[in-house]
């Protein structure tokens, strides 16, 4: 989004009345106003070619912050397995008195939730905690729309 | 100097109390009803001219729009689509408590863990209702892995109650502890500036570099909590 500002600032020029972005454009067509089909195809060839000269930088700089967070997200899953076993089991012991019986297989029981659930968001299978399917998803779609491939930051262990 | 952590103390603003139950009025109050007035302003002042091409606050408001729209599209599918407007303000409420918390002198209400637990304990109640609703009994098929064989069912079935619990925790905790670390980071950074007098020039630097990274954060936190919102409404959708 960010490096949309070259682009905008070559085809529109600042109304100073509205506020606002307007497209600039040769006197005689100031008349009727440019189709959308028009404009998109122009914001689609400045997308692209902007892309050409971004795009991989981009890309890189998306992998590294989307690693960061999926590395955080998984200390965080692991963690919060174990304590929700640790939750029930102590619940159901002070239920039924006995006390360090069931704590000690809920723990164990936490313990491999959360290597699941880590196992689950790693794998990105959609089921329980899929981020890296949607991750993918969005990817693809980024990169349909602007028709240029920029499959590298997909190759790049997340 | 004050304590780093100062900043997340919740001060009464207008005490009350009912029945022996403090329900004041607090500074945490009063910025979640600073930031749902600026969404309402954001978003109705900016679609309000309807242009064919948007200015600059309508194309912000679209591209919010948009940004959940496809997010639910995505992830959900079309039966998500009636679901819209509980995620979408879920994003800006969240959105905008990050960003405020980022204004000196204000208040993160999302660095506190009740706000965040409530938010996600909100969600996985949703999705599961809707889950129940739509499945019925069928549901608890969600707890034990097809094709697995049935004698694993002791372990798995446990195991998969507890990785399905742990997601209100888990969802809770991301958000919470993402504002606070990076809200205690600023602070210590910037005690640093001012014990180290003239040499506190590189701490300063290293602090403007904090500062745009927790933008990033704020930003791809709230991301993170919708989309994972969005995936549990899904798996309670489709099954799988």
């Amino acid at each position: 989004m960010l490096h949309r500002k070259p682009y905008l600032a070559r085809a529109f020029r600042r109304d100073g009345r509205k506020g606002g972005l307007v497209p600039t454009m040769a006197e005689d067509e100031r008349k009727s106003p440019p189709s959308l089909d028009d404009l998109e195809s122009r914001l689609r060839a400045a997308r692209a070619r902007e892309d050409d000269e971004k795009g991989t930088a981009r890309a890189r700089g998306r992998a590294n912050s989307a690693g960061m967070g999926l590395g955080f997200r998984v200390a965080i899953e692991l963690v919060a397995g174990v304590m929700v076993g640790f939750g029930i089991g102590y619940g159901l012991d002070l239920l039924f008195g006995t006390l360090p019986l069931l704590m000690v297989v809920f723990l164990f029981l936490g313990a491999a939730a959360g290597v699941l659930n880590v196992y689950r968001s790693a794998k990105g299978m959609g089921e329980a905690v899929g981020l890296g399917e949607a991750q993918r998803r969005m990817q693809e779609r980024t990169k349909d729309g602007s028709d240029q491939s920029r499959g590298d930051g997909r190759g790049e262990p997340g | 100097m004050a304590s780093p952590v100062e900043q997340f103390k919740i001060k009464p603003i207008i005490p009350i109390e009912i029945g022996g139950i403090d329900i004041s009025f607090t500074n945490s109050a009063l910025f979640m009803v600073v930031s749902v007035a600026l969404i309402t302003v954001f978003l109705t002042h900016g679609v309000r001219s309807r242009a064919m091409v948007p200015g600059r606050w309508q194309s912000m408001a679209e591209l919010s729009y948009e940004f959940v729209a496809n997010m639910i599209r995505d992830n959900v599918g079309a039966e998500g689509r009636r679901y819209f407007p509980f995620i979408f303000a879920l994003f800006m409420f969240v959105l905008f408590g990050n960003l405020i918390g980022m204004i000196p002198m204000t208040f993160t209400y999302t660095s506190h863990i009740i706000v965040t637990f409530a938010l996600a304990f909100v969600v996985f109640l949703g999705v599961t209702v809707i889950g129940f609703a739509r499945h019925g009994l069928h549901f608890f098929r969600f707890f034990f892995p097809h094709g697995a064989p049935i004698l694993t069912a002791p372990i798995l079935i446990p195991i998969e109650l507890i990785s399905y619990l742990s997601r209100p925790f888990s969802l809770a905790v991301r958000l919470f502890a993402n504002m606070t670390v990076g809200h205690i980071i600023l602070k210590v950074i910037a005690g640093f500036v001012v014990a180290m007098g003239v040499a506190g020039v590189v701490p300063l630097a290293f602090l403007a570099g904090v500062t745009v990274l927790e933008f990033g954060i704020a930003v791809l936190q709230a991301y993170v909590f919708t989309i994972l919102s969005c995936i549990y409404l899904h798996d309670a959708i489709h099954m799988h």
